[in-house]
């Protein structure tokens, strides 16, 4: 006993003066982002890297081993022997050809991954594609949750929303029209692009405006030394992309996009409207130019700009008795986006990010008609009529964060001047348009607030906003809290409610992205629509050791919705276009949601499934009774595979399913006192009583890359719709001619009713070179 | 090289397999057939009361040929001032007739019942025949003096085109006209052209576009109810309406027969000879 106490007071002054040893430092990837909550493990300890990517950790051992890890990147593990307080700093090499991860945040912060999702580049490139034009609007149908609308189009519906209430952020700038070529392909170049992420619920308060959804592109930052570069050559379009090292820490990223098969259609057109006959000319581009620039180390400067448009045109040229006629309509669809960012860092856990810019949306669509009389001059004549749709918007935001090891604060302000001219009409080339403004003014100030506490951590976020247009005012306070509770390593559930408002409308009978949208601001007559949604999920990692999976349930409740009436031609009297429209509408969706992930060997794949239903309801539609929102689809199942036969090739495949969209249909016929021989009046069923067929398609796709003494070649074939599914674009009734050999005579057969399919098996084909 | 020929091999065969895809085909939809009568019955001053019934074809029967659907085994009630006045009696091709001879007075309020067995009963709504709203002068112009629209302002003037003034002796009839604001401008031969009254109350005037290139040189101005314009409306949107995705927003007839298809509406109309009248 007494030997036990003397070796106790030999070793206690040791003991009690044991030197605590404080290590830190950054953990970023070889491009110099910095990697958030990444691992930092002792065989003590474990801690997490905070928003700047800076860990703490505080040791009495000398000698330690530390293990950094962060999922996508190689694991790095250091032996080091310290004597005073150390700064360490990882940068982690990415795994190679990191493909089939939808989530990509760490293990630890997988459950976040329930209504935050990202979709890194490397996935999107995998993913098989429509004539091999890689998506990354499309590639976000891969989430559960989000569905598709029409055939081949860029519109998407989040959890029951209208495709309007998704807000899609450039750098922080929302950008209006994300589609080229009636929606075949969205604006965005996968290639200027880190990937996407979508929040579907547990919003920040930072952000506000729509109701269903955040899409941020996560724009590329400069990395490279030395200049590189990559272009491909597809069927529709080709793009060149450089990235160029101006000086230290200064990078200069410009991409250009543009459809080619226009040029050879220009020269033939020429001829044809010299001529008799029909033409056509479709064509888009793309032009995006990034600066990134560290001054010194604690301030980053961020300027973006992008530039794009479709152009459209029909031509009809016709000759008559020595005169010649044409009709031609023409139509332009185009956005400008651009921004400067300012980050400043105080220290390690403050810092403050400014933003500036605007974005720019505006449609034109111009018919001309024209008929020269080469013998009679005084007999020429012309038409012209001219409408346009457009909106600009500036947009400032200031945001103050801190962070430490337990609590994360965000709060800031942001300001925003909209210019809308939802319609401008024209009847001369020579006169002035005649147009409405609409000015509105939006403001908001937030607060966010992000506690760890044992296993528990809680969001609590508070954001007021102001909307002011001529003399009226909305104000709302709208929450955000989200709770995640950590049961074990690898098992969490998280619950979230939100309320979200919306200042403007997208007026639109489809989903295509066509000339026939407009964005039409709140105004003196319509309220701001509003969202409140609730949700709870539970997710669960290293199933059998290498699935990711979880499910979750929302309940979202929507109002001040608004629609077209009954009785709306295509070609609105968009002089009027209030008189069409009706608001005070109300909406209910809810559903489940499962998804699972996994990254096996040379396997990797993802599988979604979500079961909804999703309900409208207006007063002056279906005499007042809820009906089924067109896109209201119950059963919607997303699942890809991607294998490495090889390291140079790769082989990739996708299977969606969709129960059909909800249409109206006429069920009885009669005659018009106008028509007396043709029962030419429709009776139409209610709102939406049916379905469309169900929607299924399998893409393929195939890979191979060889590397080059200059750079990496890349030949992909891929396969669209691969078994020819005719999916059902859609739906009319009709009578057929045919021929009858009783009578030797053509008859008119009874009306049928007939699908239209829209795009059948594709193959396509695409090289790449990237130096 | 190889390359290039895998590529070729690759376009010759995505070509010929683009071709054979056939994207039309039937859609199989169950649609029940819904037993719904409709009546159509115009009436006038000097008119006697007429009124065509007929039933709700099936969606994919023959739309030829209208005999299928007249219903000529219906009770046809007419109402005058909420009291039962008289069957109207069927000659044929679902037209039935009084055979009072009685035809619509001004200031009586008109409803029609109809029935026929396995069928719901239909009602039109109360109408009435709109007062004739007494025409102060008429001015004839051979050139265009007015905007009608913004899709007339820059068309060149056709041969025969001409606007027509007329001018109402009394603002306190305007108040009629916003009850009744529907006007009918035709002549025997070109058919319906249908206005619907815009102008605003400070003028007590309408301007008519008409076109002197037809051989009847006679206008009808009509004075009808608002079911009748949104009827006729309707009708227009929904036979201009294409088919397929554009079709979305082409919605039901706007109807003032209760559970049922059609219209019943009054029309009281003054004659215009422009032949008389001197041009400016």
């Amino acid at each position: 006993m007494k030997k036990n106490i003397l070796i106790l007071l030999l070793i206690l002054p040791s003991i009690l003066t044991a030197q605590d040893y404080k290590i830190s430092g950054l953990v970023s990837n070889n491009s110099g982002n910095k990697l958030i909550e990444a691992n930092i493990q002792t065989n003590k300890k474990s801690v997490l890297t905070d928003k700047v990517g800076h860990y703490s950790l505080s040791t009495n051992q000398n000698k330690l081993k530390l293990s950094v890890s962060y999922i996508g990147y190689k694991t790095q593990t250091v032996s080091i022997e310290i004597n005073n307080d150390t700064t360490i700093n990882f940068i982690l090499q990415k795994k190679e050809n990191q493909i089939g991860e939808v989530q990509v945040v760490s293990e630890r912060d997988f459950e976040k991954a329930i209504s935050e999702t990202k979709i890194t580049s490397n996935i999107i490139n995998t993913l098989p594609a429509l004539g091999g034009e890689k998506d990354i609007i499309k590639a976000l149908l891969f989430i559960p949750g989000v569905q598709a609308g029409s055939e081949a189009t860029t519109g998407f519906f989040v959890r029951g929303g209208n495709s309007d209430q998704n807000l899609i952020l450039m750098d922080n700038i929302p950008i209006y029209n994300v589609s080229h070529l009636f929606g075949y392909m969205s604006v965005f170049d996968v290639d200027m692009t880190e990937g996407i992420t979508l929040i579907k619920a547990g919003y920040p308060a930072s952000y506000g405006g729509r109701l269903s959804s955040l899409v941020k592109i996560d724009l590329k930052n400069g990395k490279s030394k030395k200049t590189t570069g990559k272009f491909t050559l597809g069927l529709v379009s080709s793009k060149l992309q450089l990235e160029i090292p101006l000086k230290k820490n200064t990078y200069l990223l410009i991409s250009g996009r543009k459809t080619y098969f226009d040029l050879f259609t220009r020269y033939y057109n020429t001829s044809i409207k010299q001529n008799e006959g029909s033409n056509t000319y479709l064509s888009f581009y793309d032009f995006n130019l990034r600066l990134t620039s560290k001054l010194y180390e604690k301030n980053k400067i961020f300027f973006n700009f992008y530039t794009g448009d479709d152009k459209t045109e029909f031509a009809n040229v016709y000759k008559i008795e020595g005169s010649k006629s044409s009709d031609i309509f023409k139509n332009k669809t185009g956005n400008i986006v651009s921004s400067l960012s300012y980050k400043h860092y105080f220290n390690k856990r403050n810092s403050l990010n400014l933003v500036t810019g605007f974005t720019r949306y505006r449609n034109i669509k111009i018919s001309e008609s024209e008929m020269v009389n080469k013998t009679n001059p005084e007999k020429n004549e012309s038409e012209f009529f001219g409408e346009s749709s457009s909106i600009l918007d500036y947009k400032n935001i200031l945001k103050y964060q801190f962070s430490n090891n337990f609590l994360n604060t965000e709060a800031g302000t942001e300001f925003i001047n909209h210019n809308y001219i939802p319609f401008s009409v024209s009847y001369n080339k020579n006169v002035l348009p005649i147009y409405e403004t609409y000015k509105p003014f939006e403001f908001a100030v937030f607060v966010d607030n992000k506690l760890k506490i044992k296993k528990f951590i809680i969001n609590t976020g508070l954001r007021y906003t102001q909307y002011h247009i001529k003399k009226s005012k909305y104000n709302y306070l709208e929450p955000r809290i989200s709770v995640k509770y950590t049961i074990t390593k690898s098992i969490s559930i998280k619950g979230s409610y939100t309320i979200m408002h919306q200042y403007n409308h997208l007026l639109s009978n489809l989903s295509t992205g066509t000339p026939a949208d407009i964005w039409f601001p709140v105004t003196e007559t319509s309220s701001p629509m509003r969202a409140e949604q609730y949700t709870v999920g539970i997710s669960k990692t290293k199933l059998f050791g290498f699935i990711n999976t979880g499910v979750e349930i929302y309940y979202k409740k929507t109002s001040n919705l608004i629609d077209f009436s009954d009785n709306v031609l295509s070609d609105l009297d968009i002089v009027n276009i209030e008189d069409y429209i009706i608001t005070n509408g109300k909406g209910e969706s809810y559903g489940l949601e499962l998804f699972a992930q996994f990254n096996k060997d040379k396997y990797n794949g993802g599988f979604s499934y979500t079961l909804s239903k999703t309900d409208r309801q207006f007063e002056q539609i279906n005499d007042g009774k809820p009906y089924p929102f067109k896109y209201d689809r119950r059963h919607n199942l997303s699942s890809y595979i991607a294998y490495d036969i090889s390291k140079k090739i790769k082989l990739s495949t996708s299977w969606t399913y969709m129960t059909g969209y909800a249409l109206t249909l006429p069920i009885g016929r009669y005659y018009s006192p106008a028509s007396e021989n043709e029962a030419s009046l429709f009776l139409y069923s209610n709102r939406n009583q049916f379905r469309m067929p169900s929607y299924h398609r399998l893409d393929l796709a195939i890979k191979f890359e060889k590397q080059k003494a200059r750079g990496l070649r890349t030949w992909e074939i891929s396969i669209y719709n691969a078994y020819n599914r005719q999916n059902a674009f859609f739906i009319e009734i009709h009578s057929e001619f045919r021929y009858n050999d009783k009578t030797q005579d053509f008859e008119l057969s009874k009306p049928k009713f007939w699908q239209r399919s829209l795009l059948p098996i594709i193959p396509s084909i695409s090289y790449s070179f990237k130096f | 090289m190889k390359d290039f020929v895998r590529t070729i091999y690759f376009l010759i065969t995505a070509s010929v397999l683009l071709t054979n895809c056939n994207m039309t085909k039937e859609f199989d939809v169950n649609i029940p057939i819904s037993q719904v009568l409709g009546v159509y019955c115009n009436f006038y001053p000097d008119s006697v009361w007429k009124a065509q019934v007929f039933k709700l074809g099936n969606i994919t029967d023959s739309i030829y040929g209208n005999s299928l659907l007249y219903v000529d085994d219906a009770e046809v009630k007419l109402f005058c001032n909420n009291e039962f006045q008289e069957n109207l009696i069927n000659v044929g091709s679902g037209i039935y007739i009084s055979t009072n001879n009685s035809k619509p007075i001004e200031n009586k309020k008109y409803y029609l019942e109809i029935f026929k067995e396995d069928y719901p009963s239909i009602v039109s709504t109360t109408e009435t025949l709109p007062p004739l709203i007494k025409i102060d002068s008429i001015i004839l112009y051979d050139s265009l003096q007015a905007e009608f629209s913004f899709f007339y302002v820059n068309s060149k003037k056709e041969e025969g085109d001409m606007q027509l003034d007329v001018f109402f002796e009394n603002k306190e009839d305007l108040a009629i006209l916003t009850t009744y604001p529907s006007f009918l401008l035709t002549n025997g031969y070109t058919g319906w052209d249908c206005y619907k009254y815009m102008y605003s109350l400070l003028k007590n005037e309408m301007n008519f576009l008409i076109n002197n290139n037809e051989t009847s040189n006679e206008f009808q101005i009509s004075f009808t109810s608002n079911n009748f314009f949104e009827f006729y409306e309707t009708v227009s949107i929904q036979e201009n309406s294409q088919s397929g995705i554009i079709s979305y927003f082409a919605g039901n007839i706007k109807s003032n027969i209760s559970s049922g298809l059609g219209l019943f509406a009054g029309i009281n109309y003054v004659y215009i000879d422009i032949d008389t009248i001197p041009i400016r």
